[in-house]
């Protein structure tokens, strides 16, 4: 009896011991989370600079100098390259390791192994997308780089550092409640890191395209999606003469448009991405001195994209923000130049239409032959499940994505992605040199390694000088090729390689003072060579310019004014229209003061303001009414902002404004009074949905910043912040100014930055949101930019990183 | 036991403490399972408090939205619960071990 009661009790213990221990669902591991001297508790952590890691350290050359400002950020003094690039890792690996290793598990497809079976077809799509085979060939071609390829390294070897000490206390607390540990890191992920920017900046609309030509005809694509719609502002300006021998493209006679719908595609585009980036020369500022912006608009996640840090060693003296699990900063400055980058996208990917001979997918058609595929078999963990394996096919074209296994729909199958992110690039280097830079023409040479994502780089040195350069590896196309799906059999179809480096639009200190960019079209249809993209933006860059334009004697705070500029031009250019054109004979009085409201907006869509509430419900619904016809059950692009602009103001009769489900044919007035009346009935249902609050915008839009998995209590909601897409202030509900940067260019360089996020990664570290609130009020925090070290610096945290002494055996 | 061995090892250091507890510790089986109970739990809830004080509930409350509890307390109540389950069956199985030897020696006297 004994024996059994004591056989019993020993399985119950056991037992409870090893469920508390294990993640069950969504369940973590309660036990080993909830213990006080291990678990999450030891997360918490009021002083973000109770710092927590070994300063004795094997693998350096030389003792290291590290000071942190209060706000985390650190300035890291090597004595020479591989101490800074290995402290940069270690440190990074500190603050944001969970991050860092997530964003590699995101780019490559591997969530399953941490949510399970939910997140296989996300999986699948990342690993048929091509990125980890071209990954692969990125590190092999940046390996040819030997002195670039060290930092990589260096930074590895730092970050790994970092992973062998780990206690599972100090463990961040993501891994404890997913219930994982992290993996060894290397030059892979660093690199892989950079092809997830290119995947997430990079888009194409080919598939929707192809299905809206079957469902309007070309005429009316080409109407509402021209490639060079009226009265762009390029930023290479209008006029500007090109100054090169354009390479002479082919052109096929057979220009037909594939007949071919497609349903399931993941890749859906994202509204709202874009970014700002302008420079001002000393002609045109109150010191004399050029002066740099940039404010990049990502996806608004925790923690956020951008970790800030200064490095200096005897080689270089930089400042700026980079990826975390990138090495060396992406976006700032030197001691001699600055520079910023907005996204340069055109249309970069293309579909080709695949005839394999059978069902084994051995051989496809092209130029009358068979040509021979290889194969690559992706396998997927997943959490509590077998393994998924995934037989990707690759043509000489690129990975078929969609095929009769993966979102492939009965009607037409197989479609291989060619992108130029496939190819084996050494993206890495343009920042790596950039940092190095010492004058502008240093800076445009150093900008050419950027192959992709391609960036419009703008660039200001000390000596005066202001640059603009479109840089990036832009395919050779004929008139139109690629914008919709290709055939892949015929060899006419192919790219014809690509427009010559030298060839991409520039411009250096241009007479009007300044150049700026923010995602419009690069040039306008004079480029010698076909442009296509599906990215522009029409808006920003108007606004941008024209107050360029009219200021003089600029300082710094002017800057940060036109930054956080929160004017509506949308609005400004659509609403008189919308409010001519609305029949107010049977309004309700409410309806009534809401336009009296309206007409009194001076279109700033700032934080506390209930007029772009108002406007935007209208808008909304006006949309959706006018475009109603693109309201079908394949995948279509919807037509721009700027589009419905111009139809607005200058198509009134256009059979747009047709609802097509009626028999009436409306007319401009029926569209806007429907939509007014609707538009305001949604504010009255997200007012009761508030407790009757007023529709303030920042509520209305509701800006987040969510954490990456999504967990609710780290993330932060209905951030009192103005902007929206289309505003200088591109603030919208989670795409926004993820890094703001101004840089003067003077003998002392002066320059401030903010971003929505905090130096921590920890969720349970006050470092962890430091800068949300300064942020949202458009404040900045002063960038620190230090000569050599100097330890009687006050108000920072000194931390001497030391090499550790070798135990002799 | 708890206290100071809590920190050099893994989690499941309470279940060995509380068992060695009960095995070296003579008692009934309730005072042994309620023994346990107390020792962990109290333990636990002083650390989880003065961790909570300290940082001014700056996890714990995010923890606790996240299980959808709302308040630090539950958070903090739930710890002391894992614990305190973990230490009392631990312990009483501790005292069921003690149990086994003697009954032994009290065969062999016999």
């Amino acid at each position: 009896m004994k024996f059994f009661r004591f056989f019993i009790s020993i399985l119950l213990s056991g037992a409870l011991v090893y469920i508390l221990n294990q993640k069950i669902g969504d369940i973590p591991p309660l036990g080993k989370l909830l213990d006080p001297f291990h678990g999450f508790w030891q997360n918490a952590v009021s002083d973000p600079l109770d710092i927590r890691y070994d300063t004795s350290l094997l693998q350096l050359k030389d003792e290291v100098h590290i000071q942190y400002e209060l706000n985390l950020i650190p300035h890291i003094f090597a004595k020479n390259d591989y101490d800074l690039y290995f402290t940069q890792g270690y440190i990074t690996a500190h603050h944001r390791l969970w991050q860092m290793e997530f964003i590699t598990f995101v780019a490559s497809g591997r969530i399953s192994e941490l949510f399970g079976e939910r997140a296989l077809d996300y999986d699948r799509l990342q690993r048929r997308k091509g990125l980890t085979e071209a990954t692969e060939k990125a590190v092999k071609a940046l390996k040819a780089h030997p002195e670039v390829f060290r930092s990589v390294q260096a930074y590895s070897d730092g970050v790994n550092a970092y992973i062998d000490q780990l206690e599972y206390k100090d463990l961040p607390l993501e891994y404890k409640m997913f219930n994982y540990w992290p993996e060894v890191w290397d030059p892979y992920k660093s690199l892989l890191t950079q092809k997830y920017l290119a995947d997430d900046l990079n888009s194409d609309r080919d598939l929707q395209n192809t299905n809206l030509v079957n469902l309007f005809g070309k005429e009316r694509f080409d109407f509402l999606f021209p490639d060079f719609p009226e009265e762009i502002e390029p930023i290479i300006p209008i006029g500007t003469p090109w100054e090169f021998e354009p390479v002479e493209t082919f052109s096929p006679d057979n220009e037909e448009v594939k007949n071919a719908f497609f349903v399931n595609i993941m890749d859906n585009y994202k509204d709202g991405i874009g970014s700002n980036n302008w420079a001002v020369s000393g002609s045109k500022t109150e010191s004399g001195h050029a002066i740099l912006c940039n404010d990049p608009h990502l996806g608004l996640n925790l923690p956020l994209i951008w970790y800030a840090q200064q490095l200096n060693s005897p080689e270089i003296n930089t400042f700026g923000v980079t990826v975390p699990g990138v090495p060396g900063i992406l976006l700032g400055f030197n001691d001699s130049i600055a520079w910023g980058a907005t996204n340069a996208d055109r249309d970069l990917r293309d579909w080709y239409q695949i005839s394999f001979r059978d069902d084994q997918c051995d051989e496809y058609l092209y130029g009358g032959k068979w040509l021979k595929t290889q194969k690559r078999i992706e396998t997927i963990k997943i959490k509590g499940q077998d393994d998924y394996s995934d037989t990707v096919v690759y043509t000489h074209y690129g990975p078929v994505v969609y095929d009769r296994s993966y979102m492939g729909d009965s009607n037409r199958v197989d479609f291989a992605l060619k992108w130029t992110a496939h190819n084996a690039s050494v993206d890495y280097m343009a920042f790596y040199d950039l940092t190095r830079a010492n004058n502008i023409t240093e800076a445009l040479a150093a900008s050419s390694s950027l192959d992709c994502p391609p960036q419009n780089f703008a660039l200001a040195s000390r000596s005066g000088d202001i640059a603009q350069v479109v840089q990036g590896n832009y395919p050779l196309k004929w008139e139109e090729q690629g914008k919709f799906i290709m055939d892949g059999s015929d060899p006419n179809y192919e790219w014809q390689g690509y427009i010559p480096k030298e060839h991409n639009a520039r411009i250096i200190n241009p007479e009007r003072g300044f150049i700026s960019s923010a995602n419009q079209h690069p040039f306008d249809s004079d480029y010698p060579y076909y442009y296509h993209s599906r990215s522009e933006e029409n808006f920003r860059n108007k606004r941008i310019n024209s107050t360029l334009n009219a200021s003089e004697d600029i300082t710094i705070d002017d800057m940060k004014i036109l930054q956080n500029d929160n004017y509506y031009s949308l609005a400004a250019s659509i609403l008189p229209v919308m409010i001519d054109s609305l029949r107010k004979e049977g309004l309700t009085n409410e309806q009534k003061q809401v336009v009296d409201l309206l007409k009194g907006w001076d279109y700033m869509a700032d934080a506390d303001r209930i007029e772009p509430s108002y406007f935007r419900a209208w808008y909304k619904k006006m949309y959706n009414l006018l475009w109603d016809e693109f309201e079908v059950d394949v995948p279509v692009a919807w037509p721009s902002d700027y589009t419905t602009m111009t139809i607005l103001t200058k198509w009134p009769t256009d059979t747009a404004f047709d609802i097509s489900e009626t028999e009436k044919v409306e007319s401009i007035n029926d569209i806007i009074t429907e939509s007014y009346i609707q538009g305001i009935d949604s504010i009255n249902t997200w007012k009761e949905l508030n407790n009757g609050e007023d529709p303030l915008w920042y509520k209305f839009k509701n800006t987040r910043l969510t954490h990456m998995t999504g967990i609710g209590s780290f993330s932060y909601t209905q951030v009192p912040v103005g902007g929206y897409v289309g505003i200088v202030n591109a603030t919208s509900g989670n795409w926004g100014a993820s890094w703001r940067m101004i840089v003067q260019l003077g003998d002392e360089i002066e320059a401030w930055g903010i971003y929505p996020g905090g130096q921590s990664g920890n969720p349970g570290s006050a470092g962890y949101g430091t800068f949300i609130d300064d942020w949202a009020r458009g404040e900045y925090f002063e960038i620190l930019f230090w000569g050599d070290y100097d330890e009687t610096r006050e108000g920072v945290l000194n931390i001497l990183l030391t090499k550790e002494a070798e135990v002799e055996n | 036991m708890v206290y100071f061995g809590g920190p050099h090892f893994g989690w499941w250091w309470i279940a060995v403490s509380a068992f060695v507890g009960g095995a070296v510790i003579k008692s009934s089986g309730i005072q042994s399972f309620f023994a346990g109970a107390f020792g962990v739990g109290l333990i636990w809830l002083w650390i989880t408090l003065k961790i909570d004080i300290a940082t001014e509930s700056i996890l714990t409350q995010k923890i606790a939205d996240m299980f959808g509890l709302g308040q630090v307390g539950f958070i903090i109540g739930i710890t002391v619960l894992v614990g305190g389950l973990v230490g009392a069956i631990s312990c009483w199985t501790g005292h069921n071990f003690r149990k086994l030897f003697e009954r032994r020696k009290r065969g062999y006297y016999k």
